[in-house]
């Protein structure tokens, strides 16, 4: 019975992943096809000529490099200064008590549910006074206060125990030391998973870049992808091809952050 | 002891809120300021008071986008945590080659919306699309989906669902990891079946990712807007316009910024109001360990 | 010593020279995704014949265009010179955001009789004062597919056709097996006003929307019923493709489309096609779509700035380029230009077809608020395409929306 039970998860489990596939391969097939297969219908998966030329198109007629190389770029900083600021701050919400603290958290989490549009033009005019446009400063620094990790990192703070802090303390470390070297080698989970939505947020940002930019060399991948639709026609083949230029570096870092972290977890016994 | 402890409370939340006043404030108030004026960003504003306001609340074309944007949150939300607690519970198993598991359901959300757009736009095709040729081989006839303003929406959610079903499963995925195995063994030694098990044990001590999952999915739902904007713009027929779309067209397509900043606090406040419910659910609901 | 010499001096020319050269902005949409190069070698032309002005192209897609010129506005980081479309260009003007060009013209001894299409030109000016040049124009022509007419034993379509001879001819092509239709035409609010003069109708009459007279209803129902006799695919049977798609697959034996369509099908099609004026009821209408290259009123460089305008939009090698790689037409009307296109063997070859069409050209009445104006209006057509209204009701709603803006 159990066996059986098992073959069927496995079956559902398969065909889920299968649904879930389909439409990156169909794109990758679309990438690889010259423009008139591109209007068969019903669609064919894959066309008898397969070719490169859509890649080749879009790196030598658009700077796909350039665009590769921005969102690349600003990105790493924007995880890498959003894991430390955002971690940095949840640790003071979920360790210390100071006046007005459940305030400030909840305006904090308020400016989550501000849609972006409406904060856009003033802050692209703050960010022009300062000089800042078509710059990675001005791409980089607005984008960087996440209400979003401050939660993450203060639910997965408030659920690892004090007891190592308090020992810590005793044994003559100060607070700095007890988060880099004790709090955060402690929430890998946290960490990881926070990369993950931090690293997508950033990489298909659109609205942002596509103000703070005039200048093509300073664009991102996102912005390229919809310098590929005319005014009046899209040329799909050439579109796919950049769909999976963005797609694939998002992938490889998920696959990656997810083996290393999520997965076996060293259960300190005093969790949960 | 205090002094102490007040220097690193500082040092600690400096960065967030430095950033929180320029970026985040500043904006804000400046834009809260735009909604009582006819700014059409190119020439000066002039102050309106609250037409604008009055605008809206007299607007056929806002009430219709309040109410499709309900229509998406109330079931997109409830159908992602459901099938994204399946997702997370198959992908918390622990056999070779579980991370290809994990990988492919993850794919969708991380496709970006033009690419996935597209696959479903064909997907849901009333004559070619797969949806619709699957349902003729159970002898049903499927619907125009994306054509037809009745099933218009749910074209949307179907494909939102299927694009954000792997984001839930990968916060509440990080819920379950936690949880003790000891726990779920003593209490499978004490005769409880599975289905018991996850009611009364898996599911309440993994409430805060739970609760977490739900409050992320909701206000990000409130603020649906790249799959309406590429599989619709909002039609046929206006069937499918939602508050962000209708913010986004007044902004950047008719260049009223004011009118779109008063909108945009009020969708603002909407969320929050759902949000203190929500809250006010979590200290019934979530235990913390 | 002397290398030394030589070279400071060499270094001090170069820098004087680059501190006098002044760099010109130029923002364009027209030019993306597939002209891009086009452009690159009229400015390289350009930049040869003007040592001193060096400019500085800036392409963005269309979609977002208009967002981010107006940003740049708001900023005051805006081009100095940039492409703009003739409803946009009104309500610029209105916001006094252009630099007129009056002035310059005359320094410059520049008269616009003999080079450009009056029309063309005076459509980019306002109150009075000019704001720029017609960089280009394009319209909506009838194309059809003469294999398929062929076919179907039907004879081409001729410029004095009436709706009803259109309507004809697409029943006789009509092969839904086939999956091939007579004909489509877009069901929007561009379409729509063309059609609206077509059938001698007008949209605002004496301070009043006239858009629903019987008129307005009848062309609306010219475009709708297309879907209800067949001849025209429905939204379901285009299966999300566009009609220049359908057309190139040889789906469609008649498409009205624009005539910046003649490079793709030229490239794509893989069967003998031509032009034909847009068939008419009460009269004759055409679409006329002017783009102009303008001025910002916040420029340091007018004088630099207006030489380049100029190039670009009455050089010979500007025309020539856009001639040859099917980018829109330019407006001028120099005729000793023109004759080599209107003969040459490049399809289609009935290309004096454009000229004809704009003897009835319909200029869409521009009102404040025009891009929501617009949206209203789609929705409002859309709503009679899928059957939830009727084409009288759609337009009384319209007519109130005018209404409310005029007043």
């Amino acid at each position: 019975m159990k066996k059986f039970t098992k073959i069927i998860i496995i079956i559902l489990m398969i065909s889920i992943a299968a649904g879930m596939i389909f439409p990156f391969l169909w794109t990758v097939s679309t990438s690889l096809k010259p423009k008139k297969a591109t209007l068969q219908y019903p669609p064919e998966l894959f066309s008898e000529e397969i070719t490169f030329e859509n890649y080749i198109t879009i790196f030598e007629k658009y700077p796909f490099g350039r665009f590769l190389f921005n969102s690349c770029f600003v990105t790493l900083i924007t995880v890498i200064s959003q894991i430390i600021i955002c971690s940095m701050t949840a640790f003071a919400f979920a360790r210390f008590n100071f006046k007005f603290k459940n305030l400030l958290f909840t305006v904090f989490l308020i400016t989550m549910m501000i849609p972006f549009q409406v904060t856009a033009i003033p802050l692209y005019l703050i960010i022009r006074s300062f000089g800042w446009v078509d710059t990675y400063l001005g791409l980089i620094l607005p984008r960087l206060f996440s209400a979003f990790g401050i939660f993450l990192f203060r639910q997965a703070f408030m659920s690892t125990s004090r007891e190592f802090d308090e020992s810590a303390l005793i044994d003559g470390a100060n607070y700095l030391q007890v988060f880099f070297k004790i709090i955060l080698p402690m929430n890998k989970t946290a960490i990881a998973t926070f990369s993950i939505f931090s690293f997508m947020d950033s990489w298909n940002s659109y609205i942002w870049p596509l103000i703070v930019t005039t200048n093509q060399n300073m664009m991102t991948l996102p912005l390229g992808l919809s310098a590929l639709q005319g005014r009046w026609s899209t040329q799909w083949n050439l579109v796919s091809a950049g769909a999976v230029v963005s797609i694939v570096p998002i992938l490889i870092v998920y696959l990656f952050a997810q083996k290393k972290f999520i997965g076996s977890m060293s259960s300190a016994g005093l969790k949960g | 002891m205090q002094k102490k402890h007040k220097k690193y409370v500082l040092i600690f939340l400096l960065p967030s809120l430095i950033l929180f006043v320029i970026f985040q404030i500043v904006p804000l108030i400046w834009s809260f300021a735009l909604s009582f004026t006819d700014w059409n960003i190119r020439t000066d504003p002039n102050f309106v008071f609250v037409d604008n306001y009055i605008k809206m609340f007299t607007s056929s074309d806002f009430w219709s986008s309040c109410l499709h944007t309900l229509q998406y949150v109330f079931i997109e939300v409830p159908l992602v945590i459901f099938f994204g607690m399946i997702l997370a519970l198959l992908v918390n198993q622990k056999f070779k080659g579980i991370s290809f598991f994990r990988g492919a359901y993850f794919i969708p959300v991380v496709s970006s919306w033009v690419a996935v757009s597209l696959i479903w736009k064909g997907l849901l095709n009333p004559k070619f699309g797969m949806i619709n040729q699957g349902l003729s081989v159970l002898g049903i006839q499927g619907p125009s989906w994306l054509f037809d303003p009745s099933w218009a929406m749910w074209g949307v959610i179907l494909a939102s669902t299927w694009k954000d079903m792997g984001f839930a499963m990968v916060l509440l995925l990080g819920g379950l990891q936690n949880v003790d195995k000891q726990l779920l063994e003593a209490s499978s030694l004490d005769g409880a079946n599975s289905w018991k098990r996850f009611w009364k044990i898996t599911l309440p001590l993994i409430s805060p990712s739970v609760f977490l999952t739900s409050m992320i999915s909701a206000i990000s739902a409130f603020q649906v807007f790249e799959q309406v904007w590429v599989m619709t713009e909002g039609g046929p027929a206006g069937a499918t316009s939602v508050l962000v779309e209708h913010i986004y067209k007044n902004a950047f397509k008719y260049s009223q910024m004011g009118y779109a900043a008063a909108l945009s606090w009020v969708l603002m406040l909407i969320i929050l109001v759902i949000s203190l419910i929500q809250n006010k659910l979590e200290k019934k609901w979530v235990v913390y360990s | 010593m002397r290398k030394l010499f030589t070279v400071l001096t060499v270094g001090f020319l170069v820098s004087l020279f680059s501190f006098a050269a002044v760099t010109i902005d130029y923002m364009t949409f027209s030019a993306v995704p597939s002209h891009e190069e086009t452009l690159q070698e009229i400015v390289n032309a350009f930049e040869k014949e003007n040592p001193d002005i060096r400019i500085n192209v800036i392409p963005v897609a269309w979609e977002d265009y208009f967002l981010k010129l107006s940003t740049m506005y708001a900023g005051n980081t805006q081009p100095d010179t940039f492409e703009i479309n003739y409803e946009n260009f009104v309500e610029y003007a209105a916001d006094g955001l252009l630099s007129p060009i009056d002035d310059i013209n005359k320094k410059m001894n520049f008269s616009s009789e003999k080079i450009f299409y009056d029309k063309a030109y005076r459509g980019f000016s306002s109150d009075g004062k000019q704001y720029g040049f017609p960089a280009s124009f394009s319209t909506v022509v009838l194309f059809y597919n003469k294999d398929l007419f062929d076919a179907a034993g039907v004879e081409y379509p001729k410029s004095d056709w009436s709706w009803i001879d259109e309507f004809e001819a697409a029943k006789l092509l009509t092969d839904e097996d086939q999956m091939i239709w007579g004909t489509y035409q877009p069901i929007q609010f561009w379409e729509y006003y063309k059609v609206l003069a077509q059938n001698s109708g007008s949209m605002i009459k004496d301070g009043k929307a006239t858009i629903n007279s019987t008129a307005g209803v009848n062309a609306l129902k010219w475009l709708v019923d297309k879907i209800k006799y067949n001849i025209m695919p429905s939204t379901e049977e285009e299966a999300g493709l566009n009609s220049e798609d359908l057309f190139v697959n040889g789906q469609l034996a008649m498409v009205h489309t624009g005539i910046w369509f003649f490079s793709q099908f030229r490239e794509e099609c893989d069967f003998d096609w031509d032009i034909q004026v847009e068939p008419g009821m009460a009269s004759k209408g055409a679409h006329y779509f002017a783009n102009a290259v303008v001025m910002s009123n916040r420029t340091n460089n007018r004088d630099a700035a207006w030489k380049w305008m100029k190039f670009l939009t009455t050089s010979e090698l500007a025309a020539k380029l856009r001639f040859e790689k099917g980018w829109e037409l330019p407006a001028i009307s120099d005729e000793a230009l023109l004759k080599p296109y209107l003969n040459d063997n490049s399809l289609p070859l009935n290309k004096k077809a454009i000229f004809e069409s704009l003897e009835g050209a319909a200029v869409p009445p521009v009102i404040r608020g025009w891009g929501a104006f617009t949206d209203v209006v789609n929705k409002e057509l859309d709503s009679v395409k899928l059957g939830l209204k009727s084409a009288q009701a759609a337009l009384d709603v319209v007519a109130e929306e005018i209404n409310k803006q005029l007043k």
